[in-house]
């Protein structure tokens, strides 16, 4: 039972891993990307359209990546460019994507509602025959999609680039961007990649939402984009913060659905667990961080 | 012992705009090879703007850069790195939050594959650590000490191959062993050939270590010597301190108005104050005179209430201050003048009669039930820029409007309309023409008849030329008292730092 | 530069009016019909019309609740929460607790101006007390009270007789007058509008007004001359939160006659925008308001007539949002970083 829930919880831990670590990319260089929930919104969509349009699930894959690429870039260009506020930029992109995807899915699919994909080809799944036996280890390591997969590389992928001089010059232009220009950083091209990576990564998120499962509904997301931007604001630039902080918002996320399958707490309240789960983590941190301070903030 | 010319900077103009400021007018100066050499020169001289300039920061409106005989057009600082020019500013170019390693190889990080080397870099300088002591590469800029962040910089000038070292004031955020070290280690570098020339306000130090000074003067050259044939009079006359007319002295000096006792505050670890104690008279105009930040202007912050003091106690006109607000201490007479004159001492956002009223606008009769009358604070705007001869067309205009020289009018205006016992001012004459300061002197002279007035300044010439007594403060200590009358001229200032108090 | 400030809310109404048509036309099997019924079917009768003056009542509110905190500088993201909770909870006082019509309704109208206090409130001192971000808290703390109040509407509250989530209707009493019967136009209008001349007042002449402009266009000028810069925050934040909150107790009021689940539907939000577009000048909210009910009226006529997606209005809502802040024909200043002596 308790591994069974060791297991959902990675489960719904990566995909808010994966677009915390894109939108702790942008945190890094200080210009967090609001619109993560759009943007993985978009992807859940698109991935599964294009996987059952061209029977292909890493075209699928591949098409959400880039038109989440795309979208991140958006948000940077009005910001940078058009001096417009990061954070309403971001905001607008999440109301437009959730209009844009209901949209979409009433053009070109006729309907509104949840829209199965029949002919989804389905992703293949490693699984290791030696730990059939032990159903501990069956549950935790076995039978992960190949999504997941790519997802596990991609987190790993993540904390190698904070190895490399790109994620210092990274660091640098977010602490003190005046200095690293002074340095003759490339300050305009480090932020773009940054949002770059950022896009990547919320369209493998969003298609591992959606490709799974064959469907797509609007409202998918849930919430979890901000899940992630709580994951990426507290984990700060270490990928290992963003990994425990996403692993105990999948864990209340599994929880959650637990408790409406199991109890009779009503399904609101438990809706509402990971956001108060949250707010205290977050709270708590600020409280912890003031006190080793030793003083006003 | 041949010494050879690695960097000329040739009759360099250079005017700022919008301020219209000319804060060159023709510079020289020459650097060796293998040597020391220090700039020196009153505030506003052009020194930093000077050393800006040969580091690429700046582009000149006239005259020539050469570096080994050859013409230079440094666009930007690389630029100027890329020919062994570093600057080190006086406010570091570190980040923080980086690890000293980062902080070093910023820009030029070592790699094995793409990935970060940090063995690679540490072989490489392994030598350097060792000749500069510098601490582990692991430590965080953030936590480590002035004295050992200014050493990282001169380590990733040197990395970067560094010919010649510009450095702005290294000495203003260092104690005196500190001081020693750095200076050998200068000489050191010296000895390997580097060229190195730094900023300093301070007279003995620069006779003492540079091999040759140069003295800038209202963005000219007017002495450019070795060392060997000076000393502190023959660089003193050059610099140009005008000798004013001492500010004459009330003389009946009042009750005391303000006093200070066992005044400490700290930030983090450092000292910012260290047991302060003074008082103040009315008919008096009192100097905080610092070379640096040497607390002088924290403790106006202090005394306005900005920020609370670890300890200690402030009392005017004998009642105890020390926990008031800043509007309750307004209340009972006492006005600041800020040092940053663009940020804090102005919205600029907003218009001239806002910038006006902030003092009153909550008293009768300018509110009333909460609303305010604007036609009387309009009126009352008008009268005080009338009386400060603030000129302009109309009090609704954004203040941005105003020239310098006018802005200052205004805040002093603001704040001595209201007739305040107390004025604490931080260098309300600095970058001010001659006339808008006579001015000023002449404001501060009329607050003595009913008030008066503490001034933080790090310009000997503005102590010199308002105060009748001077506080010398050194790295927060209050050193030395100076009765006006008994200068000779504002040099003297300088040399009064040094020493025991 | 005033030309500027004109000029970048009208092309982003432009843009939007522009990709409207364009989405519609593109989409559409009839496009003049949808373009139609989507441009002109607002004004077609006084039916529509009245409809879309009413849809604009909550984002006068919104926007002006959205105004009051940028007009010292802080940002209410928790519109939404306190819009929709308040409007349940002084909906809920009013249940139970008959009383007289006019002592109810205004009753109602200060139970729910108070939790929507509370609510802002409660990220304005996290501000204070440990520098969190109210950007961030109020909107957390917005959606934990739309779930809230969503199990509320489900469970202990629901209208057993009802055929969704909601609450039992308000008496017949309570409630606000129609004005263009039988559209939905209400006076709750009427309110909404003297609510946005009394805080253009209030920022033009009095003593708070002042505070608020000086806090947030210089916090630190503020805090040297001796304004208390943390209490501003507070009341701004205060201000907000209440005005969101009645604006959905308004929509209750006057349209709804009891709390649906979900009958915020953005509007909280959307106040953001609202407020926004015209540059968080209350004077003219009124009219950023009627811009985005028109979108959403027309947008709810096409989609009766030509069965349009309705969401077409979300998508465009949102590059509103996106373009509003943008600031177009602007001189290209890249000159060399020359300090100011």
């Amino acid at each position: 039972m308790l591994t069974q829930l060791l297991r959902s919880s990675i489960s719904s831990a990566l995909p808010i891993l994966v677009a915390a670590l894109g939108a702790s990319f942008t945190q890094t260089v200080g210009k967090l990307n609001i619109a993560i929930e759009g943007t993985m919104l978009t992807s859940c969509f698109v991935s599964v359209y294009v996987a059952a349009r061209s029977n292909s699930w890493l075209l699928g894959v591949t098409i959400a990546m880039i038109l989440s690429c795309l979208m991140s870039l958006f948000v940077w260009f009005l910001h940078r460019y058009l001096r417009a506020d990061i954070f309403v930029v971001g905001l607008g992109v999440n109301v437009a994507a959730s209009g844009l995807v209901v949209l979409l899915s009433s053009i070109l699919l006729g309907s509104k509602g949840t829209i199965f994909f029949e002919e989804i080809p389905k992703i293949p799944v490693l699984r290791f025959e030696a730990l059939q036996r032990n159903e501990t280890l069956r549950t935790l390591l076995s039978d992960y999609s190949v999504l997941e997969l790519v997802a596990m590389f991609v987190v790993f992928l993540s904390w190698l680039i904070t190895k490399t001089p790109l994620g210092l010059r990274m660091r640098a232009v977010g602490k003190n961007e005046s200095v690293a220009r002074q340095l003759g950083l490339n300050v305009d091209g480090i932020r773009i990649s940054s949002f770059v990576f950022c896009g990547l990564l919320c369209g493998l998120a969003g298609s591992m939402l959606s490709l799974p499962l064959g469907l797509f509904v609007a409202g998918m997301t849930n919430n979890r984009g901000l899940l992630a931007l709580v994951a990426a604001v507290l984990g700060g630039e270490n990928p290992l913060g963003v990994l425990g902080v996403s692993l105990t918002l999948g864990f209340s996320v599994a929880l959650s659905h637990r408790l409406q399958l199991f109890t009779a707490l009503p399904a609101e309240i438990v809706l509402a667990v990971p956001l108060i789960l949250t707010l205290c983590v977050v709270l708590i941190y600020n409280v912890l961080k003031i006190g080793e301070k030793g003083g006003s903030p | 012992m041949r010494s050879e010319v690695i960097v000329q900077l040739l009759n360099v103009q250079k005017t700022f705009h919008p301020s219209g400021v000319k804060a060159l007018r023709g510079a020289n100066l020459s650097l060796e090879v293998g040597s020391i050499h220090a700039l020196l020169g009153a505030n506003g001289a052009g020194k930093t703007t000077l050393v800006r300039i040969l580091a690429g920061e700046l582009q000149p409106d006239v005259g020539k850069i050469l570096v080994d005989g050859k013409v230079m057009d440094f666009r930007t600082p690389k630029d100027a790195m890329r020919h062994g020019i570093v600057l080190v500013h006086q406010n570091l170019s570190l980040v923080d939050e980086l690890t000293v390693f980062e902080n070093l190889f910023l820009g030029r990080e070592p790699r094995r594959l793409f990935f970060l080397d940090k063995k690679k870099a540490e072989d490489e300088i392994e030598k350097l650590c060792e000749k500069l002591s510098l601490v582990a590469l692991d430590k965080r800029v953030g936590d480590l000490s002035m004295a050992e962040k200014q050493k990282i910089e001169i380590a990733r000038a040197l990395i970067f191959g560094a010919r010649v070292l510009l450095l702005d004031e290294p000495t203003a955020y260092l104690g005196g062993s500190e001081e020693e070290r750095l200076f050998e280690l200068l000489v050191s570098l010296k000895r390997t050939g580097c060229a190195i020339l730094f900023i300093t306000h301070d007279l003995d130090q620069a006779l003492k270590i540079a091999d040759r000074v140069t003295v800038l003067r209202e963005g000219e050259t007017v002495l450019s010597e070795e060392t060997s044939k000076l000393n502190v009079q023959r660089v003193i006359e050059p610099m140009g301190f005008r000798s004013s007319e001492p500010s004459s002295v009330c003389a009946q000096v009042g009750e005391e108005l303000l006093r200070i006792s066992d005044l400490t505050l700290k930030t983090g670890k450092r000292l910012v104050l260290d047991r302060v104690s003074l008082s103040v008279r009315q008919g008096e105009t009192v100097g905080l005179f610092g070379l640096g930040n040497d607390g002088q202007f924290d403790l106006l912050e202090v005394l306005i209430g900005l920020r609370n003091p670890s300890s200690g106690r402030i009392f005017f006109q004998t009642c105890d201050i020390t926990q008031l607000s800043i509007r309750e201490r307004r209340r009972l007479g006492i006005a600041y003048v800020p040092k940053d004159r663009l940020k804090e001492a102005l919205n600029l956002e907003g218009s001239i009669l806002e910038n006006a009223i902030v003092n009153v606008y909550r008293e009768k009769p300018y509110a009333k039930f909460g609303l305010l009358n604007w036609d009387l604070l309009k009126r009352y705007t008008l009268d005080m820029l009338k009386d400060f001869e603030v000129k302009t067309v109309s009090v609704a205009q954004p203040v941005r409007t105003l020239s310098g020289g006018n802005l200052q009018r205004l805040i002093l205006a603001r704040e001595l309309f209201q007739r305040p016992n107390l004025l604490l001012a931080c260098r309300p004459t600095s970058g001010l023409d001659v006339r808008v300061q006579d001015y000023i002197a002449q404001r501060l002279q009329k607050l003595k008849s009913y008030g008066c007035a503490l001034i933080a300044t790090n310009d000997a010439e503005e102590a010199f030329g308002l105060c009748d007594r001077i506080l010398i403060f050194s790295k927060g200590k209050l050193k030395r008292v100076l009765h006006r009358e008994g200068l000779a001229e504002p040099a003297v200032l300088f040399s009064s730092v040094g020493g025991e108090a | 530069m005033t030309h500027r400030k004109v000029l970048s809310p009208i092309f982003t109404v432009v843009v939007a009016f522009v990709m409207c048509a364009v989405i519609l036309g593109a989409t559409s099997r009839q496009p003049r019909e949808t373009l139609r019924w989507f441009f002109l079917g607002p004004f077609s009768n006084l039916y529509y019309f009245g409809n879309m003056l009413a849809v604009s009542i909550p984002l006068i509110f919104t926007g002006l609740a959205a105004c009051i905190a940028f007009s010292a500088g802080v940002f209410n993201l928790g519109l939404e929460g306190q819009y929709y909770f308040g409007a349940i909870v002084g909906t809920i006082i009013a249940l139970s607790v008959p009383t007289s019509r006019l002592s109810s309704t205004l009753l109602v109208l200060v139970v729910s101006f108070s939790v929507g206090g509370l609510l802002s409130l409660a990220s304005a001192l996290l501000k204070l007390e440990f520098g969190f971000s109210e950007l961030i808290s109020s909107f957390m703390i917005g959606q934990i009270f739309i779930y809230v109040g969503d199990f509320m509407l489900n469970g202990p509250f629901r209208d057993p007789e009802a055929a969704l989530a909601a609450t039992r209707y308000l008496d017949e009493g309570i409630g606000l007058t129609k004005i263009l019967p039988p559209s939905n136009l209400h006076v709750g209008y009427v309110i909404g509008l003297t609510l946005c001349l009394v805080f253009h007042f209030v920022r033009k002449h009095s003593v708070m007004g002042y505070e608020f402009k000086t806090v947030k266009e210089n916090p630190r000028f503020a805090k040297i001359h001796g304004i208390k810069v943390e209490k501003i925050w507070l009341i701004a934040m205060l201000l907000s939160g209440g005005v969101a909150a009645v604006g959905g107790m308004v929509e209750i009021l006057g349209v709804y006659g009891r709390v649906v689940r979900g009958f915020s539907h953005g509007n909280g939000f959307n106040g953001i925008a609202v407020s926004l577009l015209v540059r968080n000048d209350p004077a003219l909210i009124f009219l950023s308001a009627l811009f985005f009910a028109y979108l959403e009226s027309g947008a709810e006529i096409a989609s009766l007539m030509v069965q349009t997606p309705p969401e077409i209005v979300r998508l465009v809502q949102g590059i509103v949002f996106c373009l509003v802040t943008a600031e177009f024909l602007f001189r290209r200043s890249e000159r060399d970083a020359d300090s100011v002596a």
